[in-house]
C-alpha cells in the first residue's frame, strides 16, 4: 500500500500504511521532493503497529534528508510498539513525536475520549474543528448512557461556543451523574446564561465537592451586585464545607461587598483550614489593608495559617511592608522564612535587601538558602561575587540557583559559568547551564552543545539539547 | 481569585519531577505528558501554598516530612482510571480456554495476579466472570491484586463504585453483583472476599515475593508508562513468578517484542497472551 498525502499550507502530512516497507519511505522522500515550499513533514504512524529493524535505517535516512532540506520532521500518532523500538534503538530523543487527532475519524475520536489521559486533548481538538460530522457525534453521545461521553459533549459545546445547544445543556442539570451536572454548570457560566442562576445556587450545597465548586465559579461568572449579599448567608452556615464554597465564591466574585464579607468573616471563623483559605482569598483583593491583615495572621499559632499568610505576601504588592516582611526571614518555621524571602525578592529592588539576605545566608536552612539565592537574582543588585562562590557548593540546588541568579545580573560571568557547569556532576545543574546558554545565545553555543551531547548521559539533558540543536 | 486553575510547569521543573517519579515508581513521563502532571499536581501545590513546581520540588527534597509527601506524590501520579470488564477478551480466554485446558491435565488450583489493579475493577471483574462460569465450585482459585498506589488500594478494598466504572457492563451483571444505594454501587461480599489486595511497587523485587508462584498475570496498560529498562525488569520478575505454561496478559497496545524473547506469544484472535 502506498503512502497517503495531505498538504496544508507549508505542512505535508504523509500517512504511513499498516504493512509499512522500505518502498514507503522512498515514496515519502519522493513526495517531499515534489513540494519544495514545505517547511514541515508529518509522518503519520497511526496505522503502524510495529517497525522492523531494517526500517529504522530508513527512518533515520528520512530524518537526515529532511534536515538537509531544512524541513522539520514530526512523527505523529506513534503506537507503543513503534515507540518501544525507537527507545531500544536509542532514537527516541532524536525525533519529535506528537499526537495529531486530524488523522482520526469521529468514531475513533469517541473511543479516545474514554481514555482519561486523552479526554481533555480530544475535547479541545473537536471543539476547535467543530463541523457537521462532530455534530452527529454529539447526538450519539447525548443518547448514550455513558456519563463520560455526555460530559465530553457538553464541554465540546462550551469550548466551541455552540450556543444552539444551550437547552440541551440546561437539561443536563437534572442528570443523575455528577460529572455531567458539573460540566453543564460550567458551560452555562461560559455562555452567560443568567436564567439558570437560581437553579445553580442549589448546587452550592451539592454533596459532590466538584459540583459545588463549579456552581461557585459559575455564580461568580454570572454575578451582579446582589450575589455577594446572597452568598454571605452561607458564611454563617454550620456546614464547614458550605462555608468553604462560600469563601471560594466570594473570592471569585471579587467585588467590594465580597471583600467586606470575607474580612468580617475572618474575625469569627475558627476552623484552621478555612482560615488558611481566607488568607489566600483575601490576598486576591487589590486593597491596601490586605498586607496588614496577612501580617496579623502571621502572629497566629497555627503553622498552616502562618504559611498561608506568608505565601500570600508574595502575591500582593506591599512594597511599603518590606521591613515587616524582612523580620520574618529568620522565622522559626522554615516555610514562613522561605515565603518571606521570596516575597522580599518580589517586592524589593534595593541594595539593603540583598545585603540583609546575604548576611543571614549562613544562618538559615537549605531551602531558605535556595530562596535567598533566587531572590538575590530577582532583586537584581550585582552580587555576582557572592553567588560565584556558591557555584562550588556541595548542594546541587544551591549551584543551580546560583548559576541562574548570576545569569540575571552579569551576562559575561553567566556564559563563562554556564560553560563550566556543563562539566558539573549534577544533571540538574547541567540542564540549567544549557537553558542559560540557550537564553543568552553566546557565539558558537550550538556547537558547544553538539559537542557536549556526545558525552552526556542524562536523558533530560540530552532531550533539552536536541530540542535546541534539532539534529540527529 | 482562588481558582482550581492549572499551574503551568517549566521544562526544568518537569524534568526534575519526572526524574523523582521515575526513580520511585519506574514510571516514565515524557514531555508530551507534561499536561498530565500539571493536571494532577496543581491542586496539591495549592494545598501546600506553593506557586511553582520548583517550590514543591524543594519541599520533596528538603522538608522533614518529605517521605510522607513522596507517598502523596506517587498516589497522585499513579492513578489509572479503569472500569469493569475492560478488555474482557483476555479474561474470557483465561477462563474459557486456558483454565479448562490446564484442568484437563489434572490441575485443580489456580493463582491469578492482577499486578496493577488500580481501584479493583480488574480483579473483581475476573472474580465475577469466574463465578459466572461456575469455576469456584470446581477449582481452588486465588486472586491477588496489587498496586503502587495506596489510595486506590483503599478504594478497591471498600468495593464501592460509581456508574462511571460500569461502562458497557450488562445490567444483569450489575444487578447480580452490586447493591445500589443512591449513586453508590457496593460489590457484594461473596465476590469481594475472592480478592486479596496488597500494596506493591513493581520496580521492587519484593512485589513478586508477596504473591509467590502464579499461573496468570494481568498487567494491562501499565508497561506503556515504563521505559525499556524498567519494562525488562518487570517482565523478568513476572517470568520468574509464573509457573511453566503460565500466562501473562498485557494491554492491547503493549508488546514484549525486543523486551523479553523467552515468552511465547499466543494470538487467540481477539487478543494476545505471552506464555512461559
Amino acid at each position: 500500500m502506498d503512502v497517503l498525502l495531505d498538504k496544508e499550507k507549508k505542512v505535508l502530512s504523509i500517512k504511513m500504511p499498516q504493512d509499512i516497507d522500505v518502498k514507503d519511505f522512498k515514496s515519502a522522500k519522493e513526495q517531499i521532493d515534489k513540494y519544495p515550499d514545505i517547511s514541515e513533514v508529518k509522518l503519520d504512524f497511526k496505522d503502524v503497529p510495529y517497525l522492523q529493524s531494517k526500517l529504522i535505517a530508513e527512518l533515520i535516512g528520512i530524518k537526515k534528508y529532511s534536515i538537509s532540506k531544512d524541513i522539520k520532521l514530526t512523527l505523529t500518532n506513534v503506537q507503543e510498539g513503534v515507540q518501544q523500538i525507537l527507545e531500544i534503538s536509542d532514537l527516541l530523543d532524536h525525533f519529535t513525536i506528537k499526537r495529531d487527532f486530524g488523522s482520526y475519524s469521529p468514531h475513533e475520536l469517541s473511543y479516545l475520549l474514554l481514555d482519561p489521559e486523552m479526554n481533555e486533548a480530544v475535547i479541545e481538538y473537536i471543539a476547535s474543528n467543530f463541523n457537521e460530522n462532530y455534530a452527529e457525534l454529539l447526538e450519539q453521545f447525548f443518547v448514550s448512557d455513558d456519563p463520560v461521553l455526555i460530559e465530553s459533549a457538553i464541554l465540546i459545546i462550551g469550548k466551541s461556543h455552540n450556543y444552539g445547544y444551550v437547552d440541551r445543556v440546561k437539561d443536563c442539570l437534572d442528570s443523575p451523574y455528577p460529572n455531567v451536572v458539573r460540566s453543564a454548570i460550567l458551560v452555562l457560566g461560559w455562555f452567560g446564561e443568567d436564567s439558570c442562576k437560581n437553579k445553580i445556587y442549589e448546587f452550592l450545597k451539592d454533596e459532590h465537592i466538584d459540583v459545588a465548586e463549579a456552581a461557585a465559579a459559575t455564580i461568580a461568572l454570572l454575578s451582579d451586585e446582589n450575589d455577594s449579599i446572597a452568598i454571605k448567608e452561607y458564611l454563617s452556615s454550620s456546614d464547614e464545607r458550605l462555608r468553604k464554597i462560600a469563601i471560594q465564591a466570594l473570592s471569585l466574585i471579587n467585588d467590594d461587598f465580597a471583600y467586606k464579607f470575607l474580612v468580617e468573616h475572618l474575625k469569627v471563623e475558627n476552623n484552621e483550614t478555612l482560615r488558611v483559605q481566607l488568607a489566600k482569598a483575601i490576598s486576591y483583593f487589590n486593597k491596601p489593608e490586605v498586607s496588614d491583615i496577612l501580617l496579623d495572621m502571621l502572629k497566629e499559632d497555627s503553622l498552616k495559617i502562618r504559611e498561608a499568610a506568608a505565601s500570600s505576601l508574595i502575591r500582593i504588592k506591599a512594597t511599603d511592608r518590606v521591613d515587616q516582611i524582612m523580620a520574618l526571614v529568620e522565622d522559626k518555621d522554615v516555610w514562613v522564612a522561605y515565603f518571606a524571602v521570596k516575597a522580599i525578592g518580589a517586592l524589593c529592588k534595593e541594595k539593603r535587601c540583598s545585603d540583609q539576605l546575604e548576611k543571614i545566608y549562613s544562618k538559615v536552612d537549605t531551602q531558605v538558602r535556595i530562596a535567598i539565592i533566587e531572590s538575590l537574582g530577582n532583586i537584581g543588585q550585582d552580587v555576582s561575587e557572592f553567588l560565584f562562590q556558591l557555584l562550588e557548593d556541595p548542594n546541587e540546588d544551591i549551584r543551580k540557583e546560583a548559576l541562574n541568579s548570576i545569569s540575571r545580573m552579569n551576562k559575561d560571568l553567566a556564559i563563562e559559568s554556564a560553560n563550566n557547569a556543563l562539566k558539573d556532576s549534577s544533571w540538574v545543574v547541567r540542564f540549567k547551564a544549557i537553558e542559560i546558554l540557550e537564553e543568552l545565545k553566546p557565539d558558537g553555543f550550538k556547537d558547544t552543545l553538539k559537542n557536549h551531547v556526545k558525552t552526556e548521559t542524562n536523558r533530560y539533558v540530552k532531550e533539552k539539547i536536541f530540542s535546541i540543536v534539532g539534529e540527529l | 481569585m482562588i481558582t482550581s486553575a492549572t499551574i503551568k510547569m517549566k521544562d526544568e521543573e518537569f524534568a526534575e519531577l519526572a526524574d523523582i517519579i521515575y526513580k520511585n515508581a519506574g514510571i516514565t513521563f515524557t514531555i508530551n505528558k507534561k499536561y498530565l502532571l500539571e493536571n494532577r499536581l496543581s491542586k496539591r501545590l495549592n494545598e501546600l501554598n506553593f506557586a511553582s513546581y520548583k517550590d514543591y520540588i524543594y519541599f520533596l527534597k528538603y522538608d522533614i516530612k518529605r517521605r510522607d509527601e513522596l507517598k502523596i506524590l506517587m498516589n497522585l501520579v499513579t492513578i489509572n482510571e479503569t472500569y469493569f470488564l475492560r478488555e474482557r477478551a483476555q479474561m474470557d480466554h483465561m477462563i474459557k480456554k486456558v483454565i479448562p485446558e490446564m484442568a484437563s491435565k489434572g490441575k485443580r488450583s489456580f493463582k491469578i495476579w492482577s499486578a496493577a489493579c488500580s481501584s479493583g475493577e480488574e480483579p473483581y471483574s475476573i472474580a465475577i466472570l469466574l463465578n459466572e462460569e461456575g469455576m469456584y465450585g470446581k477449582y481452588n482459585i486465588e486472586i491477588y491484586a496489587t498496586d503502587i498506589n495506596t489510595e486506590v488500594i483503599g478504594i478497591a478494598e471498600r468495593g464501592v463504585y460509581r456508574s462511571v466504572s460500569f461502562r458497557g457492563v450488562p445490567p444483569s451483571i450489575i444487578d447480580k453483583y452490586f447493591t445500589k444505594t443512591g449513586l453508590d454501587f457496593t460489590l457484594k461480599p461473596e465476590i469481594k472476599s475472592k480478592v486479596k489486595f496488597f500494596h506493591a511497587n513493581l520496580m521492587e523485587s519484593l512485589a513478586a515475593s508477596k504473591i509467590g508462584v502464579t499461573d496468570f498475570i494481568f498487567c494491562r496498560n501499565v508497561l506503556i508508562y515504563f521505559d525499556v529498562e524498567a519494562k525488562k525488569k518487570v517482565v523478568d520478575m513476572f517470568y520468574k513468578t509464573l509457573n511453566l505454561g503460565g500466562h501473562l496478559y498485557l494491554g492491547h497496545s503493549e508488546t514484549l517484542s525486543k523486551i523479553d524473547d523467552r515468552y511465547k506469544m499466543v494470538n487467540f484472535g481477539t487478543g494476545i497472551a505471552y506464555v512461559k
